[in-house]
C-alpha cells in the first residue's frame, strides 16, 4: 500500500477504542478528585438526599425497628441534620440510642459499676430532652412509648 | 535532446550536458515546474487529511488525552491532601489540619473519621499522625457497636440469632482491646475518647450481660484459648435469650 493511501486509512479501531476509554477513564478520575476536594473544603457540601422515597425507612419506623433505620442512615450517608425528609429518622433514632444507653447504664448501676448510675441519668434526661422538645410532631408517639418503656 | 555546444544526446530532464557540462535549460524549466507541482498536490492532500473524519476524530482524542493527563497531573500536584487549607507537618513529618483538631478535640470522632476520609479517600490513613488514625478507626468500630446493640434484642427478632450476639461481642473485645489494625496500642490523645467508649461497653457487658469479672478477664485476654472465648460466648447468650423470654 502507498504511502498516500495510508494517511487515509481509518486509525486502527482497536487502539482507538483503546484511547477512548483511557480518556473516560481520565475524565472519571478528574471528576472524582475534583469532588473530593470540594468536600475537603466545603463543611456544608452534603450527600443529594433522596428526595422522593422513603418508604424503606418508613417501614422499618412504623414496625420501631429504630436500630434498622439506624443502619441505613449510615449506609445511605444521610446527613444528620432537621431536614425535612429524613430529620424525623435521626430524631427517633438518637432518642433510641438515649433509650438503649439508659437501660444499659441502670442494669450496670444495680451490679455497682463505678457511674453508672450518674451515666444512666445523663442519658434519661437526654432522652427526656428530645421528648419534651420534639422537632417532628410524626415522632411523639413513638418518644411516649420510649420515655413510658424506661 | 542534443547538446547545442557539443551536440551529444542526453535526456530532457538532466539539468546539465553529461560530456561537456554545458547548462540544460529546458531541464531546469521542467524541474521547477514539476517542483510547484508537487508542492501543490503535497497541500490538497494535507486540506484533503484535515477534512478526513476519522483522522480528524482520532487527531481530537489524543490531543484531549494529553489535556486530560496534563490536567490531572496539575491538579494532583497543586491540590493534593498537604495543600487543604492550614494543614502543616508535625514533627514526624505527618499532615494534621485545624479542622482534623478540633473534631477530635470536641470528641465528634465520627465525623473527623468521615473527614479524614474525604481528604484521605484511601483510607490508609498514612500521612496523619497515628493517633488520628486511630481514632478515626476507634470510631468507625464504636459506630458498628451502637449498631449492634441496638439491634441485639430490639424488634427485629432476626437479630437475637447468636451469630448476631457474636458480632456485638467480637466489637466490644476489639474496642477494650485497642485492636485496630496497624494502629493499635496506647495513645494519650485518644484516652478520653477510650474511656468514653470503655465505659459503655463495660456497662452493657456487666449490666445488661451480667457478665462476671472472670468472665469478662476471659472475654478480653487475647491469650485465652478460642474454645474457652466461644464456650463462654455461647453461655452468656443462652443466659441473656433466657433473661429476655
Amino acid at each position: 500500500m502507498s504511502d498516500d493511501k495510508k494517511k487515509y486509512r481509518f486509525p486502527n479501531p482497536v487502539g482507538f477504542a483503546f484511547r477512548v476509554f483511557f480518556l473516560v477513564f481520565l475524565v472519571f478520575i478528574f471528576v472524582t478528585l475534583v469532588q473530593d476536594y470540594i468536600k475537603s473544603t466545603n463543611s456544608k457540601f452534603k450527600k443529594k438526599e433522596y428526595a422522593e422515597d422513603t418508604s424503606f425507612y418508613d417501614s422499618s419506623y412504623y414496625e420501631r425497628r429504630f436500630g434498622v433505620v439506624r443502619t441505613y442512615l449510615y449506609l445511605d450517608e444521610i446527613p444528620d441534620d432537621e431536614s425535612k425528609v429524613f430529620g424525623k429518622y435521626w430524631e427517633i433514632v438518637h432518642a433510641y440510642e438515649h433509650y438503649i444507653a439508659a437501660k444499659d447504664f441502670s442494669a450496670a448501676a444495680k451490679v455497682g459499676v463505678e457511674n453508672a448510675r450518674a451515666r444512666a441519668e445523663e442519658e434519661k434526661d437526654a432522652l427526656l430532652e428530645i421528648y419534651n422538645n420534639p422537632k417532628f410532631e410524626e415522632n411523639k408517639v413513638m418518644l411516649q412509648e420510649l420515655v413510658d418503656k424506661l | 535532446m542534443k547538446c547545442k555546444n557539443c551536440g551529444a544526446d542526453y535526456k530532457l530532464r538532466q539539468l546539465r550536458c553529461p560530456y561537456c557540462e554545458t547548462e540544460n535549460l529546458l531541464g531546469r524549466m521542467w524541474l521547477i515546474k514539476r517542483t510547484d507541482t508537487i508542492k501543490k498536490v503535497e497541500e490538497e492532500q494535507r486540506a484533503a487529511k484535515k477534512k478526513f473524519v476519522p483522522y480528524v476524530v482520532s487527531k481530537t482524542v489524543n490531543r484531549l488525552i494529553l489535556f486530560m493527563v496534563v490536567i490531572l497531573i496539575a491538579f494532583i500536584m497543586i491540590f493534593e491532601m498537604h495543600m487543604v487549607p492550614g494543614s502543616k507537618k508535625d514533627a514526624d513529618g505527618k499532615i494534621i489540619t485545624p479542622k482534623m483538631i478540633s473534631l477530635h478535640e470536641e470528641g465528634e470522632y465520627y465525623k473527623l473519621r468521615e473527614y479524614l476520609d474525604s481528604i484521605d479517600g484511601g483510607g490508609l490513613y498514612t500521612e496523619i499522625p497515628e493517633y488520628m488514625a486511630q481514632s478515626a478507626l476507634l470510631a468507625y468500630d464504636y459506630n458498628e457497636f451502637i449498631e449492634y446493640r441496638l439491634n441485639y434484642l430490639g424488634e427485629d427478632r432476626s437479630k437475637w440469632e447468636e451469630d448476631y450476639f457474636k458480632m456485638v461481642i467480637d466489637k466490644c473485645v476489639d474496642i477494650h482491646n485497642l485492636e485496630v489494625g496497624v494502629y493499635s496500642g496506647y495513645h494519650e490523645e485518644n484516652q478520653k475518647q477510650y474511656d468514653e467508649y470503655n465505659e459503655y461497653i463495660m456497662a452493657f457487658l456487666k449490666g445488661t450481660l451480667s457478665l462476671t469479672d472472670e468472665e469478662l478477664n476471659v472475654l478480653m485476654d487475647e491469650d485465652a484459648s478460642y474454645s474457652e472465648q466461644k464456650e463462654l460466648i455461647h453461655k452468656i447468650f443462652e443466659r441473656s435469650a433466657a433473661a429476655n423470654e
